[in-house]
């Protein structure tokens, strides 16, 4: 019996793989975002240094992928790494589901929701989010199981590991502080090694914290939550909670049972895996309604820890139909919920894999044309989130969306709207003067997002196309001077 | 919990000369700062309270400053404050008998505090308030116990805040003791303390400022004083296991008066840091003293937060050299009082209000809320600024690089100085002195 579920994991994790990998081999590129790591990925490989000019981050993963690119090719491994982490989460899962309920099958559920959840499907994402999720699910398992020893050094390497991973790393921590005041009022003991674990987790990670940001905790002061995030477009990472948007990217079925899950368990006695799971689950939710955390990252935490819950509520309510007039019918159940949840999860999976927002290889080829047709310090110019391609092909951008080290954020976002909405060449040139820029590239994603073919003060003496395809680029040729009155 | 008495020499001898050495330890923090101050030329006393004091001591005869405001020497008063605090609180905390480890890490805790080292850089009111707290519990707990009234009655005349905070001490006292001298000096403080709203004492002595409880309790978000993240998270530890102890109990009546009075004016930065200290240091002391089941990860654990107090004191005191006023600040200042007419009105940034008037010996432009200057410095055009500079008789403008870093240079108040009615006087290191001429 055990074999067959062990075959039944093993054999859903390569679906899952296959699946993923099928999908982002598909899909041409990365997201915008990725291309910001693979930078760091190809710095490290060149100095053994991540730049942290402009942007601070931990570079675990960094590291990790720079360390494989030394055996696979780097545009290969950013599609299969993050792929392969994602998937490794079903074992986990799979692992953490079956010590809180000690039923095999619905474990596998579990398992089955985690690989497919829609949230964490943008399979062309090179991202740091793909370890992390892994890791802090490996550190949530072994500390469920502490009581043996050699668990307790699993959980500090995971732990150590994922504080060098990221910093919504919180999550855990807050979670476990939330668990010790709730196990407090609930009157659950808790063992001295939980204690100590998780005290010595606190400290380590603030120390992390503040070695890596201490200059950006000291020039923001507590507006560091968010980032440095221009005020105009905060919303979009801390949005409001939308149930719909809730249901759509953790799917009905898990999202519904895991909820009522907790709202069940909250008021019954359960063991401490589970007491432990739910208060994840509400520090997350408290914190995504207060929005201190990115909405994606709450999202993709809260929708594996329901998947984990799916495996109680299995339990639950295989108990509660094998004593039903229409038990005669057990041996369909499982595969009943099986149908259900591949119905609900796995097309929604999909589409979102291919709506993922990549560039197209024809904006590709123009940023390479910038690459090898441009001055190596010209500023450019570009969308938001394209500025990271601007980057990775090494040349300056006005802003990216690496907000954290810059000062005058607000300013910057407002003059990167203008040098694309405005009509006035004044205006883009004083802003070129400003920043330094010597190009603006405009690609059918700009032209889309402002209703416009090319920039509205061109044709212009001050501008001159360099590339004209779907994708334009144009070259700043003029500055501005002041008039000295005479004094 | 289970606890053991750790029985380790190095422990043993820095805490029968602790004295020694955390006097050595404040002496290396203060030697270090006013090194980096003096080396960039920099006034060695700094803050907006020192300054803050040293004007009202100008003004007034009543102040304890008014004879030595003007001393070359002044800068040392803080430190030599700092030392007999230190003395008095290690000698209150034996007199109390506290642990040997409590009084050893709270002093520990205390002269690695930013706060504290704030306070023993620069002239602040709490500092002077916090040695007549303690001077007057050691005599209350020695046989001069009736000396002890003096004290009691100063510190009574510091803000209405502080006079309460003693009162609330003096109840606990009498709570523990009963001691009938507590009583009377109960009473007279109370008597200090309607004496004091009668003739209108601040509730809180101080520079007033943009506050945020938040932002202003913690030194590693940019607070110009504040504390360590570690101290606080060892507070909280302490807060859920010192209420076990019954003498330690008392200490938490103190909690809701000192956080409701830190919430309304977060100037009682510094008395709200000591009742945090204190119990980061109880919790501290639970972690060192608790028997752990992994023997490394207590090492580790006592390790990380000792290192992460002490990357917030090298943080801090990497920050405190570029605190205003600066060099440039005072030779600006100084150019304005020499080259400037006595009843010029300088417009300035609200901070700089207390350092114009040392340096400059000008008035600056004030306004009870801060809202005229900040619609100065936010106008757009000359025909929003010029009626409200004519109004306010302002003839000096001082700009200063932190100013011209918040205010944007192609629109706004820096664009409009280029008007011809606006005369650059005097420029150094990008201080800048303007005549706005009528």
């Amino acid at each position: 019996m055990v074999k067959r579920e062990t075959y039944l994991l093993w054999g859903l994790f390569v679906i899952v793989l296959v699946t993923r990998l099928a999908l982002s081999f598909f899909t041409p590129n990365f997201t915008y975002e990725s291309y910001f790591h693979l930078q760091q990925v190809e710095q490290i490989g060149a100095t053994g240094f991540p730049n942290f000019e402009g942007s601070l981050f931990l570079p675990l993963f960094h590291y990790l992928a720079t360390a494989l690119s030394l055996i696979i090719p780097l545009d290969i491994l950013a599609k299969i790494l993050p792929n392969l982490l994602y998937s490794s989460l079903i074992l986990i899962i799979y692992l953490i589901a079956k010590s809180i309920t000690d039923n095999p099958k619905a474990a596998l559920f579990s398992a089955l929701i985690a690989g497919f959840l829609p949230v964490l499907f943008s399979t062309n994402a090179f991202e740091v989010e793909a370890l992390f999720f892994p890791l802090i699910f490996l550190a949530i398992y072994t500390f469920l199981n502490i009581q043996k020893k050699k668990y307790v050094y699993l959980y500090l390497l995971a732990f150590l590991l994922l504080s060098l991973t990221s910093s919504a790393t919180s999550l855990l921590i807050i979670g476990f502080i939330l668990y010790l005041i709730l196990a407090k009022i609930e009157k659950k003991e808790i063992s001295s090694a939980e204690l100590e674990l998780i005290l010595f987790s606190i400290f380590f990670f603030l120390w992390i914290q503040f070695l890596f940001f201490k200059n950006m905790f000291s020039n923001e002061g507590i507006n560091f939550i968010w980032q440095n995030i221009p005020t105009a477009i905060i919303s979009q990472y801390f949005p409001k909670v939308s149930i719909l948007e809730a249901l759509a990217l953790v799917s009905i079925i898990p999202l519904l049972v895991g909820l009522y899950t907790i709202y069940r368990s909250l008021f019954q006695a359960q063991n401490k895996e589970t007491f432990l799971l739910i208060t994840l689950a509400l520090s997350t939710a408290v914190f995504t309604w207060f929005r201190l955390i990115p909405f994606k990252v709450a999202l993709s935490f809260f929708g594996i820890i329901l998947a984990i819950l799916f495996a109680l509520f299995y339990q639950d309510i295989w108990r509660y139909f094998v004593q039903t007039k229409i038990a005669k019918f057990k041996r369909y159940f499982p595969a009943i919920i099986t149908l259900l949840l591949i119905i609900t999860i796995i097309p929604t999976s999909i589409q979102i894999s291919l709506d993922q927002v990549t560039p197209s290889d024809e904006e590709i080829a123009a940023f390479q044309w910038l690459q090898n047709n441009t001055p190596k310090n010209a500023g450019v110019a570009a969308l938001l989130e394209e500025s990271n391609l601007v980057s990775y092909y090494s040349r300056n951008n006005l802003l990216d969306t690496q907000f954290g080290a810059v000062k005058d954020v607000d300013e910057r976002f407002a003059s990167l709207n203008a040098v694309f909405n405005t009509a006035f060449q004044t205006q883009v040139l004083r802003i070129a003067d400003k920043y330094d820029l010597q190009y603006i590239i405009f690609t059918t994603h700009a032209q889309e997002r402002y209703n416009i073919t090319k920039p509205r003060y061109y044709p212009g003496e001050c501008f001159k196309r360099v590339y004209y395809n779907a994708t334009q680029i144009y070259q700043i040729k003029c500055t501005l001077e002041e008039i000295k009155p005479e004094r | 919990m289970k606890t053991e008495i750790l029985k380790n020499s190095t422990l043993d001898h820095l805490q029968k000369f602790q004295y020694f050495y955390f006097s050595i330890i404040t002496l290396i923090i203060w030697g270090i700062t006013s090194w980096l101050r003096y080396r960039k030329a920099q006034p060695l006393l700094f803050g907006n309270e020192s300054y803050f004091h040293l004007v009202a001591a100008q003004s007034s005869i009543f102040h304890p400053l008014y004879y030595i405001s003007n001393l070359s020497w002044l800068f040392l008063i803080p430190l030599i404050l700092a030392l007999v605090n230190l003395f008095l609180f290690s000698y209150l905390g034996k007199k109390l008998n506290l642990s040997n480890n409590l009084i050893f890490f709270s002093a520990l805790f205390l002269i690695i505090s930013p706060n504290f080292i704030y306070g023993y850089t620069t002239i602040i009111s709490a500092t002077f308030y916090l040695f007549l707290m303690l001077l007057g519990f050691s005599l209350l707990l020695s046989k001069y116990s009736w000396f002890s009234v003096i004290p009691f009655l100063a510190a009574s005349f510091v803000d209405i805040f502080s006079t309460i905070l003693i009162l609330a001490l003096l109840a606990i006292y009498y709570y523990t003791y009963r001691s009938k001298i507590t009583f009377w000096i109960f009473g007279a403080v109370t008597l200090c303390l309607i004496l004091n709203l009668v003739l209108g004492l601040p509730l809180v002595s101080g520079p007033s400022y943009q506050q945020n409880p938040l932002s202003d309790l913690l030194s590693d978000l940019g607070a110009v004083q504040g504390l360590s993240f570690f101290i606080l998270l060892l507070f909280f530890i302490g807060l859920a296991t010192a209420w076990k102890t019954e003498k330690y109990f008392k200490v938490y009546l103190l909690l809701p008066v000192i956080i409701t009075e830190y919430i309304i004016n977060t100037n009682l930065i510094f008395l709200f840091s000591l009742l945090i200290i204190f119990f980061a240091a109880i919790g501290f002391t639970n972690l060192f003293e608790r028997k752990w089941s992994l023997e490394t990860l207590k090492t580790f654990s006592v390790l990380l937060l000792l290192l992460g107090i002490l990357f917030s004191t090298i943080a801090y005191s990497e920050r405190l050299s570029s605190f205003d006023p600066s060099g440039a600040d005072v030779e600006a200042l100084t150019w304005i009082k020499e080259n400037t007419p006595p009843e010029s009105i300088v417009l300035s940034s609200p901070e700089n209000g207390y350092f114009i008037q040392y340096f400059g010996q000008r008035q600056p432009l004030k306004t009870s809320t801060n809202s005229l200057t900040t619609t100065m410095f936010n106008s757009s055009y000359i025909s929003e600024l010029f009626p409200l500079l004519e109004a306010n008789n302002v003839s000096i403008i001082y700009i200063t690089p932190k100013m011209k870093q918040s205010l944007p240079t192609d629109q706004g108040f820096i664009f409009l100085l280029k008007n011809e009615r606006f005369k650059l006087l005097h420029s150094r290191e990008n201080n800048e002195v303007w005549l706005f001429s009528k």
